[in-house]
This record gives C-alpha cells, sequence and structure tokens, in this order.
C-alpha cells in the first residue's frame, strides 16, 4: 500500500523538478563547463551521544575517511535541539585527543605504570577480585543479630551511558552482591 | 519572523548570485523576471475554498496520507493564463531553439489550439497522451511547455499550499520524505541557522521539517550508506545521496552564506551540481526512476 502509493506521489512531482530552465538546455555549455571543473569532498553524518551527562544529548559526527573531522549538536534531538554545553561542544578534542583510552589499562598496586592487558584478562581479573572481596567483606547479620545481607567494602558507579535495560540487569547484580553504596557518575 | 518576498527582494537575491557566476547571467535574467511575474501575480489571485471534512482529514492524519492529492489542486485559471502569456513573452527572449518553441506556444495560443483552461487541467492529471498529441499534432517541445504550465500555476500551487496548511497536525510533527500537503517529493533541502534541516516540495513549495541522517527518497536512516558532498569553493551547498535508492538532494545551507535567500532560486542555480551527479550515477531525487 505504502510503496505503490508513494510511486504515483512520485510522478506527480515529476511535472516539477524535472522542468528548469538549466535543464532546457538554457546555458547548457556553461553547466557542462562548470560540471567538468566541480571538485567535491565525500562524507558522512553519524549520530552519537555525548558521554558527559545523562541528558546523554546527541550530536552529530562529520566523518572524513574513517576519521571525525567535526562535531555539531544534533537539531533533531528533542531534548537541547541542537545546543551543547561546554563539554559537549569540545567533543572533538575528546575525541581526536592523544590522551584517549582506546585500550583496557592496568595498574597494579604500587606500581607508577599503566600496562595494556585484553579484555579477556579484565574481566577475569574484575571477576576474582569481586568474588574474593565479597567472600572477605560480606555481612549477613548485624550485631543485633538482624539479617542484612550486606557488603560494605564495595562502591558501584553508575553510568548516565546505560540504557534502562542495563541498569536493571547492573542493580539486580549490586542486589546480589549486596552491594548498598552506589551513585550515579554524574553526581560525582 | 518570515521574510516578506518582494521584487526588490528577488532581484537582490538573483544579482548576488549572477556576480558569483556571471556565465549564468542569461538563465538567471530570464529567472529573474519570471520570479518576479509570479510573485506579482499573487496579487491578482482570487482562491476558492477547499475544505477537509473532520472525517477525511482524521484518516488521512492517521495514515500519513497527504492532504489533497494533486489533481484536486485549485488554480485561479484566469490569473494562471496571464502569467502563462507573460512568461512566454519572458522566455521569447531566450534565442535560440527556446524562443523558437517558445513562438510555436503563442502562435498555437492566438490561435486557438492551446488553452490554458485545459492545459492546466491536463498537466494536473498527469495526461501523457494530450501532450503527446500536442507534441506530435503542433510540433512543440512538450518539456518547455510544462516548464510554462507549471510555471504559471505555481502562485495558485503555493497559495492553495498555504490555505492547507491550516488542516495539518500540530500536535505530531510530520516524520515523512514526502510533502504533508501534496505527497509529492522535495526538490531542495535545507538547513536552517539553528541546524534544523527542512524540506521543500518540488510541487506546491511547502516547507517541512526532516531528520538530518534521513533519505526522503527511501526512508534509509542507515549513516553506512548516507554520505554527502561538500562541494568546493561554495560551501553553501551540499548534495546528499543515498548508496541504497541512489537517490540524491542538493542541501543549501544558511549558516554558511550572507547572501539574500530566495529558495526557488537556490534550487535551479546550480545546474553543473545536477549534471555532476547525474554523470556519477545518482538520480535527482524528484524525478521516477524509468524517466
Amino acid at each position: 500500500m505504502n510503496y505503490s502509493r508513494r510511486d504515483f506521489l512520485k510522478m506527480a512531482g515529476a511535472g516539477a523538478g524535472a522542468l528548469a530552465l538549466g535543464g532546457l538546455g538554457i546555458n547548457y555549455l556553461v553547466t557542462e563547463s562548470y560540471a567538468k571543473k566541480l571538485k567535491i569532498k565525500g562524507a558522512k553524518e553519524v549520530i552519537s551521544i555525548c558521554p558527559f551527562c545523562s541528558v546523554s544529548c546527541h550530536f552529530i559526527a562529520h566523518v572524513k575517511g574513517g576519521q571525525v573531522v567535526s562535531t555539531e549538536g544534533d537539531p533533531g534531538y528533542p531534548i537541547s535541539e541542537g545546543a551543547l554545553c561546554a563539554k559537549g561542544a569540545t567533543m572533538m578534542s575528546m575525541i581526536n585527543s592523544h590522551h584517549r583510552v582506546t585500550k583496557p589499562l592496568y595498574r597494579a598496586p604500587y606500581s607508577d605504570k599503566w600496562e595494556e592487558k585484553s579484555y579477556s584478562w579484565m574481566v577475569e581479573t574484575l571477576a576474582r577480585r569481586i568474588k574474593d572481596t565479597r567472600d572477605k567483606h560480606f555481612v549477613s547479620t548485624n550485631e543485633a543479630g538482624q539479617k542484612v545481607n550486606r557488603l560494605d567494602a564495595m562502591f558501584h558507579a553508575g553510568s548516565s551511558q546505560m540504557s534502562n535495560e542495563e541498569c536493571s540487569i547492573v542493580v539486580q547484580a549490586q542486589r546480589a552482591l549486596g552491594i548498598v553504596n552506589f551513585d550515579h557518575q554524574a553526581r560525582i | 519572523m518570515s521574510t516578506v518576498i518582494t521584487s526588490d527582494y528577488i532581484s537582490k537575491a538573483v544579482d548576488q548570485v549572477k556576480k558569483i557566476k556571471p556565465d549564468y547571467r542569461l538563465m538567471l535574467d530570464l529567472y529573474e523576471r519570471i520570479f518576479i511575474a509570479q510573485e506579482n501575480s499573487r496579487k491578482t489571485i482570487r482562491m476558492q475554498e477547499y475544505t477537509i471534512s473532520d472525517e477525511v482529514l482524521s484518516v488521512k492524519l492517521k495514515e500519513k496520507f497527504p492532504l489533497v492529492e494533486v489533481s484536486e489542486f485549485i488554480i485561479d485559471i484566469e490569473s494562471a493564463g496571464e502569467l502563462f502569456s507573460a512568461i512566454c513573452e519572458i522566455l521569447l527572449t531566450a534565442e535560440g531553439d527556446m524562443s523558437e518553441s517558445v513562438k510555436k506556444i503563442i502562435d498555437a495560443v492566438d490561435n486557438g489550439t492551446l488553452a490554458t483552461e485545459n492545459l492546466i487541467p491536463a498537466f494536473l492529471r498527469e495526461d501523457e497522451a494530450f501532450f503527446n498529441s500536442i507534441e506530435k499534432d503542433h510540433n512543440i517541445d512538450r518539456r518547455v511547455l510544462g516548464f510554462v504550465i507549471f510555471s504559471c500555476m505555481k502562485p495558485s500551487l503555493a497559495m492553495f499550499s498555504e490555505m492547507m496548511e491550516k488542516y495539518l497536525d500540530k500536535d505530531n510533527e510530520w516524520d515523512k520524505g514526502y510533502c504533508p500537503v501534496c505527497g509529492s517529493m522535495p526538490e531542495l533541502s535545507i538547513f536552517e541557522d539553528n541546524g534544523k534541516r527542512s524540506l521543500l516540495c518540488g510541487f506546491c513549495g511547502h516547507q517541512w521539517p526532516s531528520k538530518r541522517v534521513y533519505c526522503s527518497f527511501c526512508e534509509n536512516t542507515d549513516h553506512e550508506t548516507l554520505r554527502y558532498f561538500e562541494i568546493d569553493n561554495e560551501e553553501e551547498y551540499r548534495v546528499d545521496v543515498c548508496e541504497k535508492c541512489k537517490r540524491y538532494i542538493k542541501t543549501v545551507d544558511k549558516k554558511k552564506t550572507s547572501r539574500t535567500m530566495y529558495l526557488p532560486l537556490e534550487s535551479i542555480a546550480t545546474p553543473y551540481i545536477d549534471l555532476k551527479f547525474k554523470e556519477m550515477g545518482y538520480i535527482p531525487g524528484n524525478i521516477p526512476v524509468d524517466q
């Protein structure tokens, strides 16, 4: 239904757009010569999300040859309507900064050096430490003998870039571990 | 605040483009006179009332159908007829094949073979057979005839479209690639000063908001297959292309120029961009594939 109707509508518009003096031969040699000399540069627009706070404003990244060459607020995003705060407005420098961390880095206790590690090593190490910390510090009852099932030795910082569904899983994990100390990244 | 279009405004806009592209003086001179004749013609148009019943309107808005079909547009035939003659007179000065074609049209009108009363309804109902027979019997270039008919209808089309705007859904923004008033495809994409994108209908001139990363011809929103090309030394223009349907649309970015902006001029002042992109294998968005 939708397709056949739109084909018809395109036909209807054809009379309009197809008819222009340039297309009817007026100054055609000029047009040919201009077209031959015309230099063009291709690029892409990619919509992404600002990582700085929970408003999660959309921004448009202009990408040329795989590199982000400029960023601007997305005017189609209903919350900010294209506006960006001072942090969001500097998105370009964050993306292309030489300080930007692009691989997992690990600094061992008492070390002053960062070491590059694989993601699987990171996940395994984190899991090990969470388990060890919980095993060591988990409190099932308080001094009055009341059941509390809590883990005071661990803190969780939430991220504004997580979706509702991700947050739901994280909170369930926190509850399962007994974590009671947590806050949101934007408030820190 | 919307811009008030006057003859001086049009002349100023055209003059600025002429300075940048002096080689297009002939074409731009013709357009300047046509645009001014069209604006002046608006003052003489008597537009009849046209109402859409609540029942029909609610279905159209719900189903995202355009408010009216092209064939339903009301044209002030008398005013369009006067403009038809005025545009023919302007095009006579073009010389070459164009003026020859226009002379034949004028002769056919003078001897009663052609009349705007018949031409306009035939154009609106896309009567191929009617225009084929004119071309065959009277040796009149139907593209030139089509240009004159469409140009003389434009003020009525725009006024009718403006009259229909009161029926548009104020609560839900139109998110389709075709015109919410007449269903035609856009001929120009515009970035406003605040970066918002809008599309200009190639038929009735209605302007509506649009998403930025979006092909209005196939509704593609995948940034991997949507690209744009910047034009060297003309930074106010860019061309948005869709690799999925191979269609393109020219975009004018108001932020990047201080020129006086008259949108009908912007869409026709860059035919070399159209030629370049056709050579690259892209198709203008508002033309059916089989043409």
